[in-house]
């Protein structure tokens, strides 16, 4: 109602409310919450002034992150075809796969958690990069090195790495 | 992340389809729980890429398995119990139904492989090593289950773990095992149940200290636990005799109106005989309690009885010095489960009796005092005030 009041000015951003498992409001743009699968599934059902989503599975702290993954991704997209459209040539992709690498380097619980939000939020595009990360943690490991990694005990009756 | 095996299983299928099968076969190494996760995972991911699950298939992915643990160099036993939990595996999700021609299949699989020298830093000879001895180590599957038989040296030991313990349990109901144990304590003495053990349900195993207790307590039945008849036989018994053990039963009997000129017992001994309803084996003791005030004099019998055969009712007794009359003598049980009032049987009651009303004894009935004497009647359950008493 009002923009209807001052049609000059660019209306201003639709937002949605994110709420996480340990009761944080996230203030997101609409754009950026429809990254999730799950959001956009539902979105055009709900009411425009309903626009609050209980993640019940998804701590303040992973949010923040996934909030941060997906602000990025909507940007340089559009940074991305704006680029195309003036065909200049941008290495906006390359960027954003460098920033992606960066953003996934993190410890493992922090990895675990992004990983089990991104399935839960259904980003497709984020649980690929955690799936391939983990597959990176854990390929060409030795037995030991994952044991350690991931605080095993050594039940194994072969072990041909004992020797070593 | 604790552990890598919580993660929902689509992702983790999907994190293994990213690594090399070389990788899969170290990792199941790590434990375990991620030798049974990764095989499993690693054969739904061959069938799942291959949609028609064609043991072919596995097969390549068998004998590329193969060329990894033999380049890594692992002895005969990894490939041995890797490969038999493969081909466990295999069976389970391509239905194999030959484990021989899978064998042979394999084989031809591997000198193909070789035949292509796809094999590198291996020769020739260390493949055929490798065949022959999975191939010897492969066990095809039992056709009996192995067992060994029970020789004496071990039922020695049985019987001298169970010497002196006694098998029991409630003739009727379900008591549970704290109630039962806690009874015998305050019954039996505490310190003289060593251990007392469900061997199957309502049937419990007590072991007791010494073989004098045991006999003791044999002998002394019936022990009424919570209001029921808690039945013991010793261990031997049980274990020639199994449940059957338990189809008799001892109970207390009161006999009813019982005339107090004839508190004799051998008296008592001759009517029952006489009315044909107890054998001299079934009766273990008689107690005579003469009249004390206003409680009558009554005679206590402990009998066993059979569980399958109608309880005994009572018997008349002609009473001749109140004329030519007849005394209805009933039985009086102590703590009997339920039975039925028309039948007499144990575990039933009237209501639900099958036995026709046509079935049924009736009592001659005689006295002139008395006309119809109910055989059974409320009368014939007592539960004592005092018990023992």
């Amino acid at each position: 109602m009002k923009d209807s009041f001052n049609p000059s000015i660019e209306p201003p951003k639709k937002t949605v409310t994110l709420v996480s498992s340990d009761g944080y409001d996230f203030e997101v743009e609409e754009e950026v919450a429809l990254e999730s699968q799950v959001i956009k599934d539902g979105f055009e059902d709900k009411a425009v002034d309903d626009r609050e989503y209980l993640l019940f599975n998804v701590h303040s702290d992973t949010l923040e992150l996934i909030i941060k993954y997906c602000e990025k991704h909507v940007s340089s997209r559009k940074s991305i075809s704006a680029a195309a459209a003036s065909s200049s040539s941008s290495n906006g992709e390359e960027a954003l796969k460098e920033w992606d690498e960066h953003f996934i380097s993190v410890d493992t619980n922090t990895l675990y958690d992004i990983l089990m939000a991104a399935d839960y939020l259904n980003i497709k595009s984020l649980l690929d990069l955690a799936i391939q990360k983990v597959a990176d943690t854990i390929h060409g490991r030795s037995p030991e090195q994952i044991r350690k990694k991931f605080n095993i005990e050594n039940d194994s009756i072969i072990d041909p790495w004992a020797s070593e | 992340m604790d552990d890598l095996l919580n993660f929902p299983s689509d992702i983790l299928f999907d994190i293994l389809s990213r690594i090399q099968i070389k990788s899969i076969v170290i990792l199941r190494c790590v434990s375990k729980p991620w030798l049974d996760k990764l095989t499993d995972s690693f054969v739904m991911n061959c069938t799942k890429k291959n949609q028609n699950g064609n043991w072919a298939v596995l097969t390549a992915a068998f004998v590329e398995m193969i060329k990894v643990i033999h380049a890594e160099d692992y002895g005969g036993t990894e490939l041995y119990i890797f490969s038999s939990r493969w081909l466990l595996q295999s069976q389970l999700y391509s239905g194999l139904s030959s484990f021989r021609s899978y064998i042979s299949y394999i084989f031809k699989m591997v000198s193909d492989v070789k035949g292509k020298s796809q094999i590198t830093n291996s020769n020739s000879d260390q493949i055929n090593n490798l065949s022959t001895a999975f191939a010897s180590k492969m066990r095809l599957p039992i056709q009996a289950i192995p067992t060994v038989t029970f020789n004496d040296r071990m039922k020695n030991k049985v019987r001298e773990y169970n010497r002196f313990s006694v098998v029991g349990r409630v003739l009727d109901g379900k008591l549970n095992y704290k109630t039962i144990k806690t009874a015998l304590e305050m019954l039996w003495n505490a310190n003289a149940i060593l251990h007392m053990e469900t061997i199957k349900p309502d049937v419990y195993q007590i072991w007791l200290s010494s073989h004098d207790h045991m006999e003791s307590l044999l002998k002394e039945q019936p022990w009424i636990v919570s209001n029921h008849i808690f039945q013991i036989v010793s261990w031997e018994e049980f274990n020639e005799s199994g449940d059957e053990a338990f189809l008799k039963f001892h109970v207390w009997i009161n006999l009813l109106n019982y005339p107090s000129i004839f508190l004799d017992s051998h008296i008592v001994m001759d009517n029952i005989f006489d009315s044909g309803l107890l054998t001299p084996t079934q009766i273990k003791l008689i107690e005579l309690y003469k009249q004390q005030g206003n409680e009558p004099a009554f005679v206590r019998i402990k009998a066993v009885l059979d569980s399958r055969d109608p309880i005994p009712p009572g018997f008349l007794m002609p009473v001749p010095f109140k004329g030519n009359q007849t005394q209805w003598i009933q039985f009086a049980y102590e703590y009997l489960p339920m039975f039925c009032f028309r039948c007499g049987f144990l575990g039933h009651i009237i209501a639900n009796c099958e036995v026709g009303m046509a079935a049924m004894p009736t009592l001659a009935s005689s006295s002139k005092t008395e006309d119809n004497v109910e055989l059974y009647n409320p009368r014939s359950r007592v539960i004592p005030r005092s018990p023992g008493t």
